[in-house]
C-alpha cells in the first residue's frame, strides 16, 4: 500500500478483500478514514432519502393491478392456441409455397425447353421429383416451425396437421401427374447423359 | 417502501441473497401450485416496491403503472420458475426491470423525466415537494449519474438489495456491479457529472 494510489487503493478493494497490512493502513490513513466516512455518510443519507422519495400508487391501483392479473389468467391458453393456429398457417402457406414453386418451374421449364425435358424425363424422374418435394416440405415444416412435431403431438390439432398435409401431399401429385412430363412416346430418343 | 437499516459500510462485501421466511416460501410455493389467492398475497406485498422501483427508473406515472401491472401479468404467467428459497422481490424487480426496458427500447430512449417539469404552475404542495426533492440525494444521483449507476446504486442503496442480488437483477456480474457503484460513489462525493 505505499507506492499505490489511493484511487487504486480503493479500487482494488472492490475485486479483493484487504490484506491484513491494507487493512492496517486504512485503520492509520487519515485520508482513507476521511474517505470512508465520507462513503459511510452517502450510504446513510441515500438510505434516509430514499423512504422520503418512496412513490406510492394511487388507493385503486392495487384492484386494478388484481384485475388485469385475472384477466391475464386465461391468456397463456389463447396464446398456445394462437400459436398452434399460426403453427398450422405456417405449414399450409410452406407446402403451398412449394407447390407454386414446382408449378412455376415446370411452366417455365416447359417454355424454355419443352421438347428436351418432355422427350426425355419419364414417370420414375416424376416420381423422384415428386418425393424431393415431399421431403423438402417436411424440412420446411421442421425449419419454420422447429417444435412443431412435438408442439401437435397428442394434441386434437395433430389431426388436422395431418389432413392438411395430406391434402398438400396430393396437390403436389396433381401437380406432377398433369404437368410433369409423361413417359416417352413410342419411338422417342432416350435422353442421354 | 420498507428501507431495512442495515448500515453496510462502503465496498463491504455484501453477504448473499437473504433467505425468505418459511412463511414466505410457503406462500410462494402455493402460488407456483396454482393458488391465485397466494400470488394476490404477492401482488399485495410486493406491488409497491414494484412500483416505487419503476418511478424511479421511469419518472412517468403512467407508464410506471402500466409496467408494473406487465411486470405482475409475467410474473404470474411465469410463476413456476421462481425459486420459493429466495427473495421473491429480485425476480419480480428483474422482470419491472427488462419490462421497463423493453418498453422504452421500441418507443424512445430510457432516460429521465424530472417529475417537477411536468407542470408549468405547480402547487404550493408540489413546490414544497419540489424543494424536498431538490435536497434530496436522489434528486441529485439523478442529475449527475448515468442511468445504469443510478439504477445499480437505487438497488444497492434503496431497495437494500445486496451486491449478488443487484447484479442478478440487472444482468451483470458482481464485480461490475462493485465497480459502478465505487464509480457512482465518486461521482456523488465529488458532486461531478458523468456528461
Amino acid at each position: 500500500m505505499k507506492t499505490s494510489s489511493p484511487r487504486a487503493r480503493l479500487f482494488c478493494r472492490i475485486v479483493r478483500p484487504w490484506s491484513s497490512e491494507e487493512s492496517a493502513h486504512v485503520a492509520a490513513c487519515a485520508d482513507c478514514q476521511r474517505f470512508f466516512a465520507a462513503s459511510r455518510s452517502l450510504e446513510s443519507g441515500l438510505r434516509r432519502d430514499a423512504s422520503r422519495l418512496a412513490s406510492e400508487p394511487d388507493a385503486g391501483f392495487e384492484q386494478r393491478l388484481l384485475n388485469a392479473v385475472r384477466r391475464a389468467e386465461a391468456a397463456p391458453a389463447r396464446e398456445e392456441s394462437s400459436w398452434h393456429r399460426s403453427g398450422l398457417w405456417l405449414a399450409g402457406a410452406a407446402l403451398a409455397a412449394v407447390a407454386c414453386g414446382v408449378f412455376v418451374i415446370q411452366r417455365e421449364s416447359g417454355k424454355l425447353g419443352q421438347t428436351e425435358i418432355a422427350g426425355g424425363a419419364t414417370a420414375a424422374d416424376a416420381a423422384v421429383i415428386v418425393d424431393a418435394v415431399q421431403s423438402l416440405s417436411d424440412r420446411l415444416v421442421e425449419t419454420v416451425i422447429p417444435s412443431a412435431g412435438a408442439m401437435v403431438a397428442d394434441n386434437p390439432l395433430q389431426r388436422e396437421l395431418d389432413s392438411l398435409q395430406t391434402d398438400a401431399r396430393s396437390a403436389l401429385r396433381f401437380l406432377a401427374m398433369n404437368f410433369l412430363p409423361t413417359a416417352p412416346a413410342a419411338g422417342a430418343q432416350p435422353r442421354s447423359g | 417502501m420498507t428501507a431495512p437499516s442495515s448500515a453496510r459500510s462502503a465496498d463491504e462485501p455484501a453477504p448473499a441473497g437473504a433467505v425468505p421466511s418459511p412463511e414466505h416460501a410457503a406462500v410462494v410455493r402455493a402460488a407456483i401450485g396454482g393458488d391465485a389467492r397466494a400470488f394476490e398475497q404477492i401482488v399485495g406485498a410486493y406491488h409497491r416496491r414494484v412500483f416505487n422501483f419503476l418511478q424511479q427508473m421511469t419518472r412517468q406515472r403512467e407508464d410506471t403503472e402500466d409496467l408494473t401491472q406487465q411486470t405482475f401479468i409475467k410474473a404470474y404467467q411465469h410463476i413456476e420458475r421462481v425459486d420459493p428459497e429466495r427473495p421473491i422481490i429480485n425476480w419480480l424487480l428483474t422482470i419491472a426491470r427488462r419490462t421497463a426496458l423493453n418498453h422504452f427500447r421500441s418507443a424512445r430512449k430510457w432516460e429521465f423525466v424530472p417529475a417537477d417539469l411536468a407542470s408549468s404552475e405547480p402547487s404550493p404542495a408540489a413546490q414544497l415537494e419540489v424543494q424536498d426533492r431538490a435536497d434530496n440525494l436522489w434528486a441529485r444521483a439523478r442529475r449527475i449519474l448515468p442511468q445504469r449507476e443510478f439504477e445499480a446504486l437505487w438497488l444497492r442503496f434503496a431497495e437494500e438489495r445486496s451486491t449478488e442480488e443487484t447484479a442478478e437483477i440487472m444482468g451483470l456480474t458482481q464485480i461490475h456491479v462493485k465497480v459502478i457503484v465505487h464509480r457512482a460513489r465518486q461521482r456523488m462525493l465529488k458532486g461531478e457529472s458523468a456528461s
